[in-house]
């Protein structure tokens, strides 16, 4: 679905955002993308969208160049920002004008979204409140069905109800051809929701795993003394949470906010971990295909 | 190079501007009645035979600065995203806010002029109040003695002509478009005025001791044939073209 190869991006001369990033995305799942302040989470987003343009690399979403902003590829883009501008128009008269450019617009799905989230369809977006307008546009954003749905900070501004149906309704409109990519600090909003699990870092990704992957060689849990091999750890009731080193391949369960906080320590070593060695047992693969058939020509 | 340009699409982003600027438009098209009303009543007879002047006055005005007014948010990273998401093509989009700023606007606001000034003269069976309107698209007018541009020296073709300074500016830059397109329309006519003015001393100096006043008469007579077709025509055609070119390279 996206393909991102030798990413450079900068605004001005001297501010670098990213510098030759590689990344891939699969449809049929729900990233989050997470980042320190100012790393270029929204960057990102906006260069997927094609509202930025790369200063050097390819970007490849669904087959097309997000630069050239061809309609064919903004009809299969949908891109929340943090920040919505609320248009002086009420919900319905919003659709009314922007769903006959979305060809897969479903007018049953916008009328069930508005009712699970309790909005006025007939009050002007511009009179309405922060929250309301995020879940307003968040409405239509899924009734678009588009195959790639980027949200900057979803949840903010969302009520603690609103942000459970959020959840739910994300979790029902993921199929097998759409990628979402959510942006958040919020993680405790997301934590059941994204998977797989971005983390940004200035230039670099230190992470794009599924859980299952970061399960499989991260540990997380409580312990009742600390030690020296812990990754990460915040003292707590009766001892210590922890990040640390999955030796004995048991299972946990993930905890967003202290990986978040393990890698940002440990960033050399996630990267070592999860970046480095994804791409070397990659090509250990092919290698091992060459190995053991020879005779298969280069190209057949 | 292939483009992708539907009429229905351009139809619709320009009900999309118009619906989401209703409000400014309809202030924009309810101060020309009341314009009108306020000569009849305070003008009388007399107020009623000029009111076509001061409409078209108006007119000028409010198209040449409606680009600003209607895309003043155009490539802005927050108010403009929804608009540069929007899944039409950028010739779409161009050619939906050259028909509303160029075409529709200007056109709406002279047939509107035009309608009241037929019911004025309906009232008072004054026939000479109705507004000439193919006067206004065709000057008979001639530059220099000798050249009509007809159309291109027209009413309507020379408020499009201004306007395109305008219709650049929303494209050019991002933030404050029209402090800057202002900014930089008045820096370029400081700069061509400076350099005509400084051309012509010493053309004309050069001349007067010379005695050659006939030979000066001539080419002042070509010099304004060629601006007539610089400004009028090449200038707001090439802003046009300059602005197409530059909305392709403008980010948000």
């Amino acid at each position: 679905m996206i393909q991102i190869n030798n990413l450079s991006f900068q605004y001005g001369k001297k501010q670098a955002v990213f510098e030759q990033l590689d990344m891939e995305m699969k449809a049929g799942y729900i990233y989050g993308l997470l980042g320190e302040n100012g790393v270029g989470k929204t960057t990102l987003l906006r260069l997927l969208a094609g509202l930025r343009f790369p200063t050097r690399g390819s970007i490849r979403v669904a087959g097309f160049e997000p630069a050239a902003r061809k309609k064919e590829f903004l009809s299969q883009v949908c891109y929340l920002p943090d920040v919505v501008h609320a248009v002086p128009l009420s919900l319905n008269a919003y659709a009314a004008q922007m769903a006959p450019f979305y060809p897969d617009f479903d007018h049953e799905q916008f009328a069930r979204y508005i009712s699970e989230f309790n909005i006025n369809p007939d009050k002007k977006l511009s009179q309405s409140s922060h929250g309301q307008q995020k879940k307003a546009m968040m409405c239509f954003a899924l009734a678009c069905n588009t195959k790639l749905i980027l949200l900057d900070e979803p949840t903010n501004g969302m009520d603690i109800p609103s942000k459970g149906i959020f959840r739910r309704l994300i979790a029902q409109a993921a199929t097998d051809e759409k990628c979402f990519v959510i942006s958040t600090h919020q993680v405790r909003d997301l934590e059941n929701l994204i998977d797989p699990i971005i983390i940004l870092e200035h230039n670099q990704v230190l992470l794009n795993n599924t859980v299952e992957e970061i399960t499989g060689k991260l540990w997380f849990g409580r312990v009742p003394e600390k030690s020296d091999h812990d990754l990460y750890r915040e003292e707590c009731v009766g001892g210590y949470a922890i990040v640390g080193y999955n030796d004995k391949g048991e299972s946990s369960r993930l905890d967003v906010e202290m990986l978040f906080n393990a890698a940002i320590r440990n960033k050399g070593l996630f990267k070592r971990m999860f970046i480095d060695e994804i791409q070397k047992t990659h090509s250990s693969f092919a290698d091992e295909i060459k190995r053991k058939l020879p005779d298969i020509p280069e190209k057949l | 190079m292939k483009t992708s340009i539907s009429p229905e699409h351009i139809w619709r982003l320009m009900k999309n501007n118009a619906a989401q600027n209703a409000k400014q438009l309809k202030v924009v098209f309810l101060l020309v009645p009341i314009l009108y009303g306020l000569h009849v009543l305070f003008g009388g007879m007399e107020g009623l035979r000029n009111v076509s002047e001061s409409i078209l006055t108006y007119i000028g005005i409010v198209s040449v600065l409606t680009p600003f007014g209607l895309y003043k948010n155009l490539f802005h990273p927050i108010k403009g995203t929804g608009y540069g998401m929007l899944p039409a093509s950028q010739e779409e989009k161009y050619l939906s806010s050259f028909a509303i700023c160029v075409l529709a606007l200007p056109l709406a606001l002279i047939l509107l002029a035009w309608i009241l000034s037929l019911i004025g003269a309906a009232l008072t069976g004054a026939s000479s109040v109705i507004l000439d309107l193919p006067g206004l698209f065709w000057s008979n007018r001639t530059v220099a003695d000798e050249w009509n541009f007809g159309f291109f020296a027209s009413f309507y073709w020379k408020i499009v002509a201004m306007q395109s300074i305008a219709f650049w500016g929303i494209y050019f830059f991002k933030t404050r478009k029209a402090g800057k397109t202002i900014l930089t329309f008045c820096c370029v006519c400081l700069g061509l005025a400076t350099l005509l003015s400084i051309s012509a001393c010493s053309f004309s100096a050069n001349y007067y001791y010379d005695g050659l006043r006939i030979y000066m008469k001539d080419v002042s007579r070509h010099f304004t044939i060629v601006t007539s077709i610089f400004f009028d025509i090449l200038v707001p055609v090439g802003l046009w073209t300059w602005a197409y070119l530059k909305m392709k390279r403008q980010q948000f």
